[in-house]
């Protein structure tokens, strides 16, 4: 899961966060502005293709989304599923 | 009711029904009374703070309840209001502090390090920085006075200002992107924004019982336009910011009961294709309006379907005209599918050639507009108004035909402006960020069609020789000076741009080719 983990903060880091400092597993990536309703579906596509997982839409929420930390976990119960 | 000021909608509805809900906002339900108060202590703080009759305030905030009572307690001081996208960097507040010269700054947390970033270099007018949920470090404050606004708010207020304004007096400059890359400031005055108000409430027959899902920001005169019709109705909004999780914001609607709704074609691209709205049943929702670029006919037709019950209303504006220009009346949703319809009340509406005359069935012109929502020119831009407002009519630079019952279509926009997601954006902004990277010998930024955002932005860029850089490095070079909805979904490394016998860039080729791809990937009939 560490290397899922790792995979999953360098895209979103390479993608919205260029360079911003300060970004734990729980800040709010939509409180700070870093993401918006497009870069959402761009993460879900990076994750369908990456790991084989089918995102529904009822999924789209910011308790799989909002954070990194939400990320991760969403993405260990998709695989373990 | 009779509103001379724009305040005066939310003053006489606070004398009115003081405990009538009207906004919501994270969670929490604000009356009418409580905002009434709210704007009276940011009035009589900002009077004691010296702001005079005129004086230009900006914010830079998302939508809430403290946007309101900021905005509307500015009017009520006699001066006007400058909102801007808070998605923003340094740059960009800068162009728009020197042009309108503001006293007052308003700014939300997330903002204020592109404030800080602007400021020493801003004009001298800015006196006064109102910070909300952050504070400015004094030495980021470059020598301004700072306050919070909730500190703001917390003073009972003695009295309010009361200043010799009249309807025609200057309310509002919103920016808007021009194509030149400098945005220009849109003049609107008390009585242009209050007309449109008026006019948008009879047509959409808004009442008092009538709550609408905003998802679009104030700054925006779409958004702006759903905050001025409810005040005018006493009716209430449930604000909803972002639009990042659509899920929770439908769960939200069916829970607050809204009647309404109104979004941007990429909104309605987010509900119809990643959201669980197809699934879900509104029983309170009596319309949805779509504004803000065309929603394509199929998609109309398909977005009625599945809320049959509620009426669909198909809406055309500019930011000169306040808000609004143009509506499909429902009645001919079908027969007229696709169509922005007519002028809305007090409104004409006209489709003509080049020397003004009025074209033939079918045959495509420009369309222009007149009516008291026609904005009072751009700030500081004689020649700019010169050449859009002519003999009391808006020349939108959107070309149209009219059909043999006098329904308007829209063809095309005359001016080279992108629509993607609610934005209107100037390529030129882009090209000019793009060419100041050193590997950068030439670039052309268009519109590629998107299924979700309508349109998405594509650099077509020529490579000096002899130089490696990734897409990487111009994405990281485009974050630094553009705001995130403005740095380009895709880049395209060619070598060598069509051109004209001139040399002038011909973008309708590059389109075409975008258009092509589209059609490729089975986006674009």
């Amino acid at each position: 899961m560490e290397e899922n983990k790792n995979r999953v903060r360098a895209y979103v880091e390479e993608n919205f966060l260029f360079g911003a400092e300060g970004i734990t597993e729980q800040t709010s990536l939509l409180d700070e502005g870093y993401i918006d309703s497009t870069s959402v579906l761009e993460i879900v596509s990076f994750l369908e293709e990456s790991f084989g997982i089918k995102v529904a839409d009822e999924e789209l929420v910011p308790e799989n989304f909002g954070s990194l930390g939400n990320m991760f976990a969403y993405l260990e119960r998709k695989l373990a599923a | 009711m009779n509103p001379r000021l724009l305040e005066d909608l939310l003053v006489n509805g606070a004398e009115r029904h003081p405990d009538r809900p009207f906004i919501w906002s994270k969670k929490t339900w604000f009356t009418y009374g409580q905002l009434g108060e709210m704007t009276a202590r940011v009035a009589a703080f900002l009077a004691r703070s010296g702001l005079r009759t005129g004086d230009r305030v900006v914010f830079i905030l998302e939508n809430s309840e403290l946007y309101v009572a900021a905005y509307y307690g500015t009017l009520r001081a006699g001066g006007v209001c400058v909102a801007l996208n808070h998605a923003t960097v340094a740059d960009e507040i800068l162009t728009v502090l020197a042009d309108c010269e503001p006293r007052v700054v308003v700014a939300q947390r997330s903002v204020l390090k592109h404030l800080a970033g602007a400021l020493p270099e801003s004009p001298a007018s800015v006196e006064l920085l109102v910070t909300v949920g952050g504070v400015m470090p004094p030495d980021a404050a470059a020598g301004r006075r700072t306050v919070k606004l909730e500190d703001v708010l917390s003073e009972p207020a003695a009295s309010v200002p009361s200043d010799p304004r009249g309807p025609d007096d200057l309310c509002s400059i919103i920016y808007t992107s021009g194509t030149t890359g400098k945005p220009k400031g849109v003049m609107l005055s008390h009585a242009n924004l209050l007309s449109n108000a008026e006019s948008i409430v009879e047509y959409l027959e808004l009442g008092e019982a009538d709550r609408v899902m905003c998802v679009l920001p104030f700054f925006f005169s779409y958004g702006n336009s759903l905050l001025t019709t409810h005040m005018w109705v006493g009716g209430s909004l449930v604000l909803h910011n972002g639009f990042v999780f659509p899920n929770v914001m439908l769960d939200e609607m069916l829970e607050e009961r809204c009647t309404g709704f109104s979004g941007v074609p990429s909104t309605y691209a987010l509900l119809m294709h990643r959201s669980k709205f197809k699934q879900m049943d509104f029983p309170d929702l009596r319309y949805v309006t779509i504004a803000g670029g065309g929603l394509p006919a199929p998609a109309q037709a398909e977005l009625k379907s599945v809320i049959p019950r509620a009426t669909v209303f198909n809406m055309y504006g500019q930011t000169e005209g306040a808000a609004r220009l143009s509506y499909l009346e429902p009645a001919r949703f079908e027969d007229k599918l696709g169509s922005i319809g007519k002028g809305i009340p007090g409104v004409e509406l006209r489709v003509v050639t080049s020397d003004g005359t009025p074209t033939r069935p079918g045959e495509t012109g420009e369309i222009i507009a007149r009516g008291p929502n026609i904005m009072m020119g751009y700030w500081g831009g004689d020649a700019e108004t010169a050449t859009v407002l002519r003999d009391g009519w808006l020349w939108t630079g959107d070309l149209a035909n009219v059909d043999e019952d006098g329904f308007i279509f829209i063809v095309s926009r005359k001016k080279d402006i992108i629509k993607s997601g609610a934005f209107r954006i100037g390529p030129n902004h882009i090209e000019s960020v793009l060419i100041e990277h050193q590997a950068v010998e030439e670039v052309a930024v268009v519109g590629a069609p998107d299924k979700l955002l309508g349109e998405a932005i594509v650099a077509y860029i020529i490579f000096r020789p002899d130089t490696h850089v990734t897409e990487r490095d111009l994405l990281e070079h485009c974050h630094e000076r553009l705001p995130g909805y403005k740095v380009p979904k895709r880049f395209e490394i060619v070598e060598s741009l069509p051109k004209t016998t001139s040399g002038k860039v011909q973008k309708h080729v590059l389109r075409e080719r975008e258009e092509q791809m589209a059609r490729e990937r089975g986006e674009l009939p």
